[in-house]
C-alpha cells in the first residue's frame, strides 16, 4: 500500500463539478496565451517506460522539469545539428 | 528556459495534500516549473505527513518556500483569513485556521513571481481569491485539463480522485462520478 497522508481541512466544502471544469478550461487559456506571449509551441511526446521514469529521475537530480530538461536537451540538439536560420534547401 | 519563461503558480495545501495522496505529483511537474508556497503551509504539511516529500520538493528547487511577508502583507493576510474565516460557506470559523491559504492568496499579488494561478480546492478560500482578483484552479480542474491534453484517462482522473477521497479528501462518490463522465463523453 502507497503512503497515506492526512486530508486538508475535510470539513471545509470543496469546489463543484461546473467550477473543476471552469478552472480547466481557464486554466488551458491563461496556459495557451503564456505560451503565445512567450513564442513557445506546445509539443506532445510519447515515451515508452522506463523511458520517462529515467527521464524524471534525471530532471529531479538537475533540479528541472522534464519539460525543461527536453527542451534544453532539444536546443542543445538544434545548435549541434540544425540547419542556420534562413539558409533555404536546395 | 530562461526565468521569464518559468511556468511558476502559487499553491494552498489541499491541492499539493490531493497530488501525493494520489500519487499524482508528476502532473504537476508536468505543467508547472515552480510552485511558490507561504512559510506558514510547513507545519500543515508537517501534520499531513507529508513533510518528508514537501522536503525533497523543496530540495529539486520545484517547491519555493516564502517566509518573507512584509508586515503590510501580513496584515493583508490577517484580513485575508478574517474574510474567509466568515464565508458562509466556511465551517471553520477561527481566522488562524485560514491563515496559509490567506498568505497564499496575498502571495499572488506579488508581481515579481510572475505566478499564473493560484491552486486551491476549500470554496470559502476560492470565493474570497476570486474577490481579491487571483486567477484560480482546483486539483480535480488540473486533472481534467490533463485528461483533455491526454496525459490521463477518464479513468486515471476518477481513480486518482477516489484514492484521495479514500484518504478522506472531501470530494463525493457524486461529484468525481459526474466529471468521469464528462470526461468519458469528450
Amino acid at each position: 500500500m502507497s503512503k497515506q497522508y492526512a486530508p486538508h481541512e475535510p470539513a471545509e466544502e470543496v469546489l463543484s463539478v461546473e467550477d473543476a471544469f471552469r478552472d480547466a478550461e481557464r486554466s488551458e487559456a491563461r496556459w495557451r496565451a503564456f505560451e503565445q506571449g512567450e513564442h513557445l509551441r506546445r509539443v506532445f511526446i510519447e515515451l515508452p517506460e522506463p523511458a520517462y521514469s529515467t527521464l524524471e529521475e534525471l530532471a529531479r537530480r538537475q533540479k528541472q522539469t522534464v519539460p525543461g530538461l527536453i527542451e534544453r536537451v532539444i536546443g542543445e540538439l538544434l545548435v549541434t545539428f540544425g540547419p542556420p536560420v534562413g539558409v533555404a534547401e536546395g | 528556459m530562461n526565468s521569464s519563461q518559468l511556468r511558476a503558480v502559487i499553491s494552498n495545501t489541499g491541492p499539493m495534500i490531493s497530488a501525493l495522496q494520489c500519487d499524482h505529483m508528476h502532473i504537476l511537474r508536468q505543467f508547472y516549473d515552480v510552485i511558490h508556497i507561504p512559510a506558514s503551509e510547513l507545519p500543515e504539511y508537517e501534520k499531513h505527513g507529508a513533510g518528508q516529500e514537501i522536503q525533497a520538493l523543496i530540495e529539486s528547487g520545484f517547491i519555493v518556500v516564502h517566509d518573507d511577508l512584509t508586515a503590510s502583507e501580513k496584515e493583508a493576510a490577517q484580513a485575508v483569513a478574517e474574510e474567509i474565516s466568515i464565508s458562509p460557506v466556511s465551517r471553520d470559523k477561527e481566522p488562524s485556521h485560514h491563515y496559509p491559504e490567506a498568505e497564499a492568496i496575498v502571495l499572488m499579488g506579488r508581481t515579481d513571481l510572475e505566478a499564473m494561478e493560484l491552486l486551491v480546492d476549500e470554496l470559502a478560500a476560492r470565493q474570497v481569491a476570486q474577490r481579491q482578483g487571483a486567477a484560480i484552479v482546483g486539483f480535480p480542474g488540473i486533472l481534467i485539463r490533463a485528461c483533455k491534453q491526454g496525459l490521463m484517462t477518464p479513468e486515471e482522473v476518477r481513480d486518482a480522485l477516489q484514492e484521495c477521497q479514500r484518504q478522506g479528501t472531501h470530494y463525493s462518490i457524486q461529484f468525481i462520478k459526474e466529471i468521469y463522465d464528462r470526461l468519458r463523453r469528450f
